[in-house]
């Protein structure tokens, strides 16, 4: 064993958990101040209190107040529905147009493989925030219209990522076992292979959430995603940069959350990666 | 321990899982003297790999060295520094693996990786480095060995691939050299000549092999001493006739019982039970499980290894010959019943078929010609065997029998009707009544379902309500004797030998005619093979049942098949009945096969 290696295998159960640990408690944080900010919020959102207009933290205002007299605290709760169900929202379309096509192309191969993987391959060659701009302006912009973006210039990720593992999967015997038996290719796809290649599938779709949040901050601060006077994260940091230098609170704030969810999307990937990959090999043993 | 150039001392290796402790070899003792060939046989879960990667401390982070000592001409391997073992790995001590295709480097030149070890710890210059792998692959047989030292491990055959990590090992004139199932991977012809290879090295170099492997016939073929072990107990130990002939182990008798031969018929005898690591077997013999001739003794005491014959034995009755009489070698069997006696309908009729097999994409095209003008009939209730090396085309031959490769030539008749014209509904019918066992149950049996579900599953398809299905499921689950507790299991609690049951359950729970088992002993250890022989056996007679047996085992062929077919590059080079090709072949290239067969 080479010294790396020793370091590696040391290194290894620590920053598994860590990763997980962390990215776990990250991700369930920001679901649960978005679930509690729809119901519940220590002030009103919208509450104006002109007396009280651009200040740093206080008692009644935990992280400031806008330019308005707003209170961060309470919009950044209000605006963490939007932001955090657009990454997941985002996610799900995504693996939902991203997995079955995964999945035909690993059961059928041959031609059907390779006009898929073409596509995905053109597709791939643009970056998915430029694609979903173009997509953008086929749609309008709106909350709804970059869930629909987002979602679509990310699904060609989900079908690479699931088809190396539906392939080797389509290979296995018990594939084979259920072609000889007659099984249609409904069931073959969707009870044989895909019970086999949830782990990718986890994983993928944990760091594509995260990824799908930062995308929607990104096009709600362009002003092509959710329109003001609702407000999401990235609306939040495109209106509170014009008064950056009177508080730069209600920058920060919004920022800051976006820049954690995203880590903990990202980290509670990367934790599953390793923790499912070790599952499976043992499963092999 | 006198000229002993590796002894191993009261070695006890355990793995430490989920807090527990288990052992995986148990007090072995042993030596390897200069110029001896020491064979050590094994099942999975014997221990045999932990042996051999004890002996070169290449043993994994949760594995735990109670006590012992490993010493090589006097130095204790355990307790060497990694300075002084990176001294002696590749120069006194040398590793051939099982799969010579991860073992090289994908990425280098032959000739520069067998250099490597000469630069390495010879300090020689490129030039004569290179001069001198051109001279070990010589040595080794290589036939062009300049081509081949300039060529990267793909470009080579399994069988070149072996003696060219078997070159890179002597590169550095090792005293010991270590083989972990080195003709596993290769096929028979070429594994009789790697055997060759090594006695001819051993006789030229002096040099000492430690001989793993799981096939006793390899290991008869080529070991002076050999050593069986189970269960990380050492069973017997001494030369290599004494142990294989005249055995003093219960364990050694059943694995020999249950080994079919390429020159009779035998009544195969199984070990009851699976093989594997026993955890709690302190004061028991590792054995008494499965043993025949066990006592109430063997479960109170752990049985020391006794002087017997000639030979240490690890049983309380090593001295008491008497007692293995019932274990020892079974008595012929006659030859399966001559054709007349059978229906003489056939029920699979196949005739000039000729397949293609390449990847087909949208800018690819490599086809190859995988079955060319192949003719036979298969009659009911008789068995048809399919031989051939890797690459001859009989599992593409197998895949185009169920319908699922497309054909270039020629038509496959099943009861009647042609396989590639079926209405729907024919196609359905014919699905139930063809199955498919494979080689690997680890691969056929889906992971993420039970067995109750893999068994009902065919017959949910046809239609047979769920109700129904599951008690047909466990009726048959029953039948190939898969106890009523394992149904809400999945497959990777299971057996290797309990999860080709399965698949076997499975083939016949829609009561087919015609059953293609493609190598279907073949991934299991040799103490299950038999049982699951003996299985298929008593169901082709009990179901009546008509069986493709496809596989590269000539024994196996001896022992199952009626009929024979031989096949090599997708050509069938001789066919007929069992007896007659094997007591005459008439082919060059079956004769090959027959003589690279180790016999025991």
């Amino acid at each position: 064993m080479s010294k790396w290696g020793l370091w590696a295998l040391l290194a290894r159960p620590v920053r598994t958990n860590a990763y997980l640990a962390t990215g776990a408690a990250l991700t369930l944080v920001a679901i649960a101040v978005a679930i509690l900010g729809v119901i519940w919020t220590p002030q009103s959102p919208t509450g104006v209190d002109l007396l009280h207009r651009s200040t740093g933290p206080s008692a009644v205002h935990l992280l400031g107040t806008d330019q308005f007299g707003r209170d961060v605290l309470s919009r950044v709760m209000a605006g963490a529905w939007r932001s955090v169900s657009l990454g997941l929202s985002a996610m799900l379309l995504a693996a939902a147009m991203g997995v079955p096509l995964a999945l035909a192309g690993a059961y059928w191969r041959g031609w059907v493989d390779a006009v898929l993987m073409r596509l995905v391959d053109a597709v791939l060659s643009i970056p998915s925030l430029v694609f979903a701009l173009l997509i953008i302006v086929g749609l309008g912009s709106g909350h709804g219209q970059a869930i629909v973006a987002l979602g679509v210039a990310a699904a060609p990720r989900f079908v690479r990522v699931v088809r190396g593992a539906a392939l080797d999967a389509a290979s296995q015997d018990y594939v084979v076992a259920a072609r000889a038996r007659g099984e249609g290719a409904f069931y073959t796809q969707y009870r044989e292979i895909l019970p086999n290649v949830w782990s990718p599938i986890v994983v993928e779709a944990s760091i594509f959430a995260g990824f799908a949040l930062m995308g929607g901050a990104a096009l709600s601060y362009l002003g092509l995603g959710t329109q003001p006077p609702a407000a999401d994260w990235g609306v939040m940091v495109r209106e509170a940069q014009r008064y950056t230098f009177q508080s730069w609170w209600p920058l920060l704030a919004p920022a800051a959350t976006i820049s954690l969810a995203i880590v903990g999307f990202n980290l509670l990937g990367e934790g599953l990666r390793d923790r499912l990959h070790l599952v499976d090999r043992r499963a092999d043993e | 321990m006198s000229d002993s150039l590796l002894s191993i001392e009261g070695l006890v290796v355990s793995y430490k899982t989920e807090g527990l402790r288990r052992p995986v070899l148990r007090d072995i003792s042993l030596e390897i003297e200069r110029g001896e060939v020491l064979g050590i046989v094994g099942e999975s879960g014997s221990g045999k790999s932990t042996l051999l990667f004890a002996i070169m401390r290449y043993l994994t982070s949760n594995a735990v060295i109670e006590s012992g000592a490993i010493r090589l001409e006097g130095l204790d391997l355990l307790r060497a520094s990694r300075e002084a073992l990176g001294r002696l790995h590749g120069r006194r001590i040398a590793m051939v693996y099982q799969d010579p295709a991860q073992a090289l480097n994908p990425a280098m030149r032959i000739g520069a990786q067998i250099a490597e070890v000469r630069r390495y710890h010879f300090g020689e210059p490129e030039v004569v480095a290179g001069r001198r792998a051109l001279a070990l692959l010589t040595d080794v047989g290589i036939e062009a060995p300049d081509r081949i030292a300039t060529s990267y491990p793909h470009q080579l055959s399994g069988g070149q691939q072996q003696r060219a990590m078997i070159a890179m090992a002597l590169a550095g004139e090792p005293a010991l050299l270590l083989m972990d199932e080195p003709t596993t991977a290769l096929d028979v012809v070429v594994q009789a000549r790697l055997l060759e290879l090594i006695r001819e090295l051993k006789r030229r170099t002096g040099v000492s092999v430690l001989f793993v492997s799981h096939d006793i016939n390899v290991v008869d073929a080529i070991a002076d001493r050999i050593g069986v072990l189970y269960a990380g107990d050492l069973m017997e130990l001494g030369p290599a006739k004494a142990v294989l002939r005249r055995s003093r182990n219960p364990y050694t008798l059943g694995l020999l019982a249950g080994i079919p031969r390429i020159d009779q018929r035998v009544r195969l005898r199984a070990i009851p039970g699976s093989p594997g690591a026993r955890h709690d077997a302190d004061d028991t013999c590792v054995f008494a499980d499965r043993c025949a001739v066990a006592e109430p003794l063997c479960r109170a005491t752990r049985p020391p290894l006794v002087e017997a014959a000639g030979r240490l034995s690890r049983c309380h009755f090593a001295n008491d010959p008497a007692r293995f009489a019932m274990l020892s070698r079974s008595e012929p069997l006659a030859v399966n019943p001559s054709s007349s006696t059978a229906s003489p309908t056939s029920l699979l009729l196949v005739s000039g078929l000729s397949v293609d097999y390449g990847r087909r994409g949208l800018f690819r095209r490599d086809v190859v010609h995988a079955v060319r003008d192949v003719s036979f009939a298969l009659r009911r209730e008789r068995v048809l065997a399919i031989v051939g090396e890797s690459g001859s085309g009989k599992s593409t031959l197998a895949r185009t029998l169920l319908r699922l490769q497309r054909k270039v030539a020629g038509a496959i008749t099943f009861e009647g009707q042609d396989v590639f014209s079926l209405t729907a509904d024919a196609l359905r019918r014919f699905r139930q009544r063809v199955q498919i066992v494979f080689q690997n149950p680890a691969s056929s049996l889906n992971p993420r379902k039970t067995v109750g579900e893999l068994v009902a599953r065919p017959l949910l398809l046809a239609g047979v309500p769920a109700e129904r299905a599951r008690e047909r499921a466990a009726t048959m689950l029953a039948a190939v004797g898969i106890d009523q507790g394992m149904v809400a299991r999945r497959p990777r609690e299971l057996s290797g030998g309990e999860k080709q049951r399965v698949a076997i359950a499975r083939a016949f729970v829609t009561e087919p005619a015609l059953v293609i088992l493609d190598e279907p002993t073949s991934s299991l250890d040799a103490s299950v093979q038999a049982s699951i022989l003996e299985l298929l056996d008593r169901l082709k007679i009990e179901r009546r049942c008509a069986y493709l047996l496809i596989t590269h085992d000539l024994a196996v062929v001896r022992q199952a098949a009626d009929e024979v077919i031989v096949m090599q590059a997708g050509e069938v080079r001789e066919s007929g009945p069992v007896e007659a090709v094997f007591s005459e072949p008439r082919h060059s290239y079956t004769r090959s096969l027959m003589s690279s067969v180790q016999k025991l």
